[in-house]
């Protein structure tokens, strides 16, 4: 038992996740703390903070989809054109 | 608060917030900025370990990223000490060394699966400074890794694809929002970005910051913010 929970535990902060098919799930979070983080010392009113910081997050995540979709159409589209 | 001490460099603010995250805006009695930084920072720094694991933070083998994560402050440099001492080690090789200089040149690694991290002791002999003709031994602990046994494991699993990829930029992100931080707790001079807010007075609806001197705080007879139109403040 000791030898498998040696093999099997994951230790936070120690350990990876096994986040291998679900990675870029994880892009939403870092978009949201790097939000918070940067409106924090952004905003004038800490009022504003919250919508400033939502509207952030999501042009943040509607970028990298964006990037990835161009990068998608011009590997999978563009290059095999001009390689034609 | 007034305008011109708001615009002084805070050499205090600028250290405290270098050596922990938000500190510099709390010691600045902007409590709720300085929490928020700190949220926002140690939030990426710790959910990069939590992602990838302590090797995430390493200096000897992601020396450019360690750049960024050092950012963070002491922290970071905390966490690759732990990892560089309490994690990685020798290859078993370095059991039969006999010289110092020959352990210099080895390289520190993280640990393979099967195996187990055990420091021994090696006897290792050089050169006197003073007189080379003579040799100096002396012993030395050395960590190093060797097949695991029953109920044995290396001391972390190490993170690779893009779990170790997402964990980096996790915590390196962490470091750089952090100079953001920094800079802004030593230098709150600049104005804050501020979204023109629409006034209406009277009959004519024009920019509320238009009229305002720099300076001035947003508040005063602000229809929008309770105040009586028509009524110039």
């Amino acid at each position: 038992m000791s030898a498998l929970w040696a093999v099997v535990a994951y230790v936070p902060f120690i350990d990876p996740l096994d986040a291998h098919h679900w990675w870029y799930l994880l892009l939403v979070p870092m978009a949201a703390l790097i939000a918070v983080s940067y409106k924090a010392v952004r905003v004038e009113t800490l009022r504003d903070f919250p919508k400033e910081a939502a509207i952030m997050t999501v042009q943040i995540v509607l970028g990298i989809v964006l990037i990835g979709v161009a990068s998608f159409l011009f590997v999978e589209e563009v290059l095999p054109m001009i390689a034609r | 608060m007034n305008q011109d001490s708001n615009s002084q460099p805070r050499l205090a603010a600028l250290l405290l917030a270098a050596v922990f995250p938000g500190l510099g805006h709390l010691v600045s009695h902007q409590v709720g900025r300085g929490l928020l930084v700190m949220t926002g920072v140690l939030g990426l720094f710790l959910g990069g370990m939590l992602i990838g694991g302590i090797g995430v933070v390493d200096s000897q083998e992601n020396r450019v990223w360690f750049i960024g994560e050092a950012l963070v402050g002491p922290l970071a440099f905390s966490v690759d000490w732990a990892h560089q001492n309490h994690f990685r080690a020798y290859d078993p090789a370095a059991q039969g060394i006999t010289s110092a200089g020959e352990l210099a040149r080895m390289k520190k690694r993280s640990a393979y699966p099967g195996e187990a991290r055990e420091v021994v002791s090696i006897t290792v002999s050089d050169p006197s400074p003073n007189d080379p003709s003579r040799a100096v031994t002396r012993g030395l602990s050395v960590p190093i890794f060797r097949k695991a046994g029953p109920g044995e494991g290396p001391p972390n699993r190490t993170s690779f694809g893009k779990v170790n990829e997402l964990g980096t930029l996790f915590a390196t992100i962490g470091g750089m929002m952090n100079l953001i931080a920094i800079i802004d707790a030593g230098f709150p001079g600049r104005p804050k970005r501020q979204t023109p807010r629409l006034r209406q007075v009277g009959l004519k609806t024009e920019l509320a910051d238009a009229e305002a001197p720099l300076g001035t705080p947003a508040v005063g007879n602000d229809p929008l913010q309770g105040g009586t139109p028509g009524v110039k403040p």
